[in-house]
């Protein structure tokens, strides 16, 4: 199991219930769309994942680990096998298009020209190739996000999570991305999609995880 | 490869972070050198100013009206004779009458006076090394030769200065111990000032899979490139500082107050706080970026 939750709640200190008794069970190689509302707990539900939160009660396992029985030391290694699309990007906005995309296989210790090659291709793949010495403050928040997710794919994750990663581009844009997580997921690597755009999940036919206050709901839920 | 070297480079600029550690650091190993210079010097001039204090004895045989300048000489030479033949005893000098004269320069400005003024005979006795010789054993032995012959040891007066230089080689010690506890205090505040400013990169740095070791190199790489120089400035400030005292001590001869002593010592003691700064600061740096990090992550 790539990724599962038993029973998970996440409660902030103010008392506030984000999420609310989630059960799921992510297989290897599939693509989850994560709907839901703006406040639906989409954003909290995905960094529960990548383990920038604790759940308040239940069981997160992420690579069959369970990740309350993790070491500090032990946190690099799995988070080398994710790849995060921010919502807010999360650019270092010092760094260049090139430099940015180029951080996780830099990280990983990649040849500096292979890595720069590969980002380059990367980079123009995603129509950024005559940007990429711009610095994040020269792009459109469009490029941006686009940058974005370079950098997320660029080490070939296992898991990829990408919040809204199409919230700011047009819809072409978001076709091609579309395509290019579709790619990688053939290739092997599990998506969850979080979005609120409803179009993009229904032109793609996929499993599809619904947030409602908190709660993870089936189709036939929603539609009572 | 490892991270990009510019990634945290905008850490140290902001608040002017790496404006105040430069010139911190510029002021501690000035001052660290100092009081490693002034430690070495006063060291060593307690270390022989100590064996001054053992091994060096006044002989004096008082000025006797009545007697001839043949009776004076005969007691002289008697005196000189029987110390001679002590064992212990390395080397015996007279003390030229002009000489003491010359001593007394200080404090009798009248020339006359200084002429006409009755002067006792002073032997200036050295012990041999690692032999001891007890003033008042000394005297009681001299005074079979020169019943009136009084023995002044060294050590009465100058085991205060003894003292005084051990002290201020203390503080001097004490200083520096201070300075590198300073060093240390001031990175460490230096280090969670620059993680906080970087704190967002930092974050994406660790969802990407960065160790902390890794994030702390980057940090330390730019606390070396502030350290070295900064070190190096204190160093050569601190030595115009010193090579500008000891000029000033040589016009007015208080040099001959301190030990002679190498100055190649010195300056290789005091060489050891830029380099040791520097250290201090890369390793202190290390440690604490890592024990930030431990908390932040």
């Amino acid at each position: 199991m790539l990724v599962s939750f038993e029973h998970v709640s996440l409660r902030y200190p103010c008392g506030r219930t984000v999420l609310d008794d989630i059960n799921l069970a992510l297989m290897p190689s599939s693509f989850y769309f994560l709907t839901g509302a703006s406040g639906a707990g989409k954003s909290s539900l995905l960094r529960l994942i990548y383990q920038m939160e604790k759940p308040s009660e239940g069981r997160v396992t992420l690579f069959d680990r369970d990740t309350a029985q993790l070491y500090r030391h032990e946190y690099p290694a799995l988070r080398r096998r994710l790849g995060i699309v921010f919502q807010d990007f999360r650019l270092v906005p010092h760094l260049s298009a090139l430099e940015n995309a180029a951080l996780p296989l830099r990280l990983a210790g990649g040849e500096r020209l292979d890595v720069e090659q590969h980002v380059k291709e990367l980079l123009q793949w995603v129509g950024l190739g005559d940007r990429l010495h711009a610095l994040p403050s020269e792009l459109s928040g469009g490029e941006q996000q686009r940058v974005s997710i370079a950098r997320a794919i660029v080490n070939k994750p296992r898991l990829l999570l990408a919040d809204e990663p199409t919230g700011n581009v047009d819809d072409e844009s978001a076709k091609r991305l579309m395509h290019l997580f579709l790619e990688l997921n053939k290739m092997g690597t599990t998506v969850i999609f979080a979005t609120h755009q409803k179009d993009i999940v229904r032109r793609y036919a996929k499993p599809v995880l619904r947030l409602k206050g908190g709660r993870l709901i089936t189709a036939r839920e929603e539609a009572a | 490869m490892g991270m990009p070297s510019n990634l945290f480079s905008t850490a140290f600029r902001q608040q002017r972070l790496g404006l105040m550690f430069t010139i911190i650091m510029v002021l501690m190993v000035y001052l660290g050198t100092l009081a490693m210079a002034a430690q070495a010097v006063l060291a060593r001039t307690a270390l022989t100013w100590g064996y001054d204090l053992q091994s060096r004895l006044t002989v004096e045989i008082p000025f006797v009206p009545e007697e001839d300048a043949l009776l004076k000489a005969t007691k002289r030479d008697k005196m000189i004779a029987a110390l001679r033949a002590m064992p212990e005893v390395a080397e015996v000098t007279l003390i030229k009458d002009d000489e003491t004269r010359r001593l007394l320069q200080s404090w009798i400005d009248d020339a006359a006076l200084l002429n006409a003024l009755p002067l006792p005979q002073l032997l200036d006795v050295t012990v041999k090394v690692g032999a001891s010789l007890e003033p008042e054993a000394l005297r009681r032995a001299l005074a079979q030769q020169v019943e009136e012959a009084h023995v002044y040891s060294h050590a009465s007066w100058m085991a205060k200065l003894f003292g005084l230089l051990t002290g201020l080689g203390v503080i001097a010690a004490v200083m520096l111990v201070l300075t590198a506890f300073a060093v240390v205090a001031v990175i460490s505040v230096v280090c969670r000032a620059a993680l906080v400013v970087q704190h967002d990169t930092i974050e994406l740095l660790y969802f990407m899979g960065a160790p902390d070791h890794a994030i702390a190199k980057q940090f330390q790489k730019h606390i070396q490139a502030l350290a070295i120089p900064a070190s190096l400035m204190g160093f050569v400030l601190a030595v115009l500082t010193v090579a500008m005292l000891a000029f000033m001590l040589s016009s007015l001869g208080g040099l001959s107050l301190i030990a002679p002593l190498s100055w190649v010592t010195v300056g290789g003691m005091m060489t050891l706080i830029p380099v040791g700064g520097a250290i201090l600061a890369i390793v202190a740096a290390r440690l604490s970026l890592l024990k930030h990090l431990r908390r932040l992550g």
